[in-house]
């Protein structure tokens, strides 16, 4: 197979161009809905609402990337069939740093201390150094990603292209130079991940509120976009365990172990956010309460904040605690979308009421619509990436060794 | 019981325990019981064996320790008010850790009981009888299954464990 070349079908998923179609629409929807939005009465609303989608759409295609790189590190051979499908999300990444460029033109309705500078803050809180910063951090983490995701699918098109000499196992089959590629990259993006997602939150979230801190956002931030996507993986994993191809290798054990990680990352945001919480209650030192008091103590936006609760963690909790739900297709995708309406919502008032000073929740037609576009824009490059390449790593020796061993076929009673 | 006298096979390797142990299921041969030093969740599977109860038990002593718990918290706090920062008297917020550590506590304490009277101990000495079968072995690094059996059934039982790769075969009364 020469590069530029589809994949063969037996090893892609049959996605009808209906829903590139769908997609797209969605796609132009949103931006029409948000051009319509900032340049009437509605710009405030319509840029809270796009930077509310841009950390959460930037950081499940990150967390994405990044679960690939844990599965790489941790030579986890149970997760190689979900493999490409987590890399799938990357496709997003470029999209996502373009987007990011869009927040320039809005940061003066999005950034109080744009408008009003905190003369102490200043020397970090400036428009030129933070645009610069933000640009440098994305576009290294963004290149990293998608640089492991090239490496894994260059891997595939050589294995796919082998010749009959090179599948006899020589040691210079040209896809193990690919996979030790990866093997370096992985703790890289490890690493990387960790600070530029915390720079991004601190950054884009935090000084929305340029007199509140909190050092453990970041982490907050960072742990929450991962928790986002492995329930991502867990949800498309679900949708397409009809196809042909993953129907071979998503067994009962791949469906049993991302429950057992959704259950794990969901305590571990809830633990990471009641951390928090629980430290600025006892401190109950004005600069850190006020941020907590308005979004879980105050109207209009207490109702709201419970039911995140219930979405992320309480709900979660006690459904996944069962072994037998989690191989349950259908209450499963059912849960999977709970929780990750729950944490779009989680990410809109971490954002929302530090700009919006209203009376009620600004959650309207408006908002929906330009969700919709960002959707549309994921589900678009998601979908045209694995139009394209295979949708299992093929050439991965990992997942070589474990359908040799067996292992992948191995059946858990639900 | 359809017979008294049983088989007994013991294995150093547990994939030659789970292979022997599938073929007897095959065959519908009445394993008495298996002995394992260590948990194995593949040998629940095919004995198909239901979930014990101390899980229950766990569970009750888990719900029991966090209400405890924040009992006393509530009881302590009402009897000797300390009114700080205009918190609450009764602040529900540190009461997580509170909960948590109490249901933890007696959860673990719930579960070594129930252990210890579902395991019939302390068993100071070790009688005949009382545990047909085990092999002081099967605490250490072997491996073994015993199976009811008539004369009839004896050659065949022994057969099959020996071909799955048991290091020795033997009979066991009682």
């Amino acid at each position: 197979m020469l590069p530029g070349e589809k994949a063969p079908a037996s090893l892609t998923l049959e996605i009808g161009t209906a829903w590139t179609a769908i997609f797209a629409l969605l796609a132009v929807i949103g931006a029409v809905a948000f051009l319509y939005g900032i340049s009437g009465d509605l710009a405030l609303r319509s840029w809270q609402v796009y930077l509310a989608n841009y950390v959460f759409w930037a950081g499940l295609s990150f967390g994405a990337v990044l679960f690939a790189a844990v599965l790489n590190m941790t030579d986890a051979r149970w997760g190689r069939p979900v493999k490409r499908l987590a890399e799938a999300f990357g496709a997003y990444l470029p999209v996502s740093f373009v987007l990011f460029w869009v927040v320039y033109f809005g940061r003066t309705v999005i950034f109080h201390w744009v408008r009003e500078p905190v003369p102490e803050k200043q020397a970090w809180l400036n428009v030129p150094f933070f645009f610069a910063r933000e640009g440098v951090a994305l576009f290294f983490l963004t290149i990293l990603s998608l640089a492991l995701v090239y490496y894994s699918v260059r891997g595939d098109r050589e294995w796919m292209a082998r010749t009959e000499q090179q599948s006899a196992g020589s040691e210079n089959e040209p896809w193990k130079s690919s996979w030790r590629f990866q093997k370096i990259l992985s703790p890289i993006i490890g690493i990387a991940y960790a600070f530029i997602l915390s720079l991004l939150a601190f950054d884009l979230i935090m000084s929305l509120d340029p007199h509140w801190y909190s050092t453990l956002f970041g982490g907050y931030y960072f742990m929450g976009s991962f928790f986002v996507a492995i329930v991502a993986i867990y949800l498309v994993s679900l949708l397409f365990l009809d196809s042909p191809v993953l129907r071979e290798h998503i067994h009962a054990r791949q469906l049993h172990d991302l429950g057992k990680l959704t259950l794990a990352f969901c305590v571990f945001t809830g633990y990471l956010f009641y951390a928090q919480f629980n430290t600025i209650w006892y401190g109950n030192l004005p600069e850190e309460t006020r941020y907590v008091i308005l979004r879980v103590k105050l109207s209009p936006w207490e109702p709201l904040a419970w039911v995140i609760l219930f979405m992320i963690l309480i709900i979660p909790f006690f459904v996944l605690l069962s072994r037998r739900v989690k191989l349950k297709r259908g209450p499963m995708i059912g849960l999977t979308i709970l929780i990750l309406v729950g944490m779009w919502l989680e990410r809109f008032i971490l954002v929302a009421p530090s700009i919006w000073k209203r009376e009620w929740i600004p959650l309207g037609p408006l908002e929906v619509l330009i969700t919709a576009g960002f959707f549309g824009l994921m589900g678009l490059c998601f979908t045209l990436f694995l139009r394209r390449f295979p949708v299992i790593p093929v050439s991965d020796p990992l997942f070589r060794e474990a359908l040799a061993s067996g292992e992948d076929e191995e059946k858990l009673k639900p | 019981m359809a017979s008294d006298r049983g088989v007994l096979g013991v294995f150093a390797y547990v994939d030659d325990l789970l292979n022997g142990l599938r073929r007897l299921k095959e065959r519908n041969f009445e394993i008495r019981t298996v002995f394992s030093p260590l948990r194995l969740r593949d040998i629940q599977e095919i004995l198909g064996t239901k979930p014990s109860i101390v899980r229950l038990i766990t569970l009750i002593g888990g719900i029991l320790g966090g209400t405890c718990l924040v009992g006393l918290a509530v009881y302590a706090h009402l009897s000797f008010k300390l009114i700080t920062g205009g918190k609450p008297i009764l602040p529900a917020v540190p009461w997580v850790i509170v909960l948590f550590e109490g249901t933890v506590l007696l959860a673990a304490i719930f579960s070594v009981i129930a252990w210890i009277i579902k395991g019939g101990l302390p068993r100071v000495r070790y009688q005949s009888g009382q545990s047909a079968g085990y092999d002081p072995r099967f605490s250490g690094d072997r491996f073994g299954i015993l199976v009811s059996c008539t004369d009839g059934e004896r050659d065949q039982i022994i057969k099959i464990l020996q071909e799955a790769g048991a290091e020795e075969v033997r009979d066991v009364a009682g």
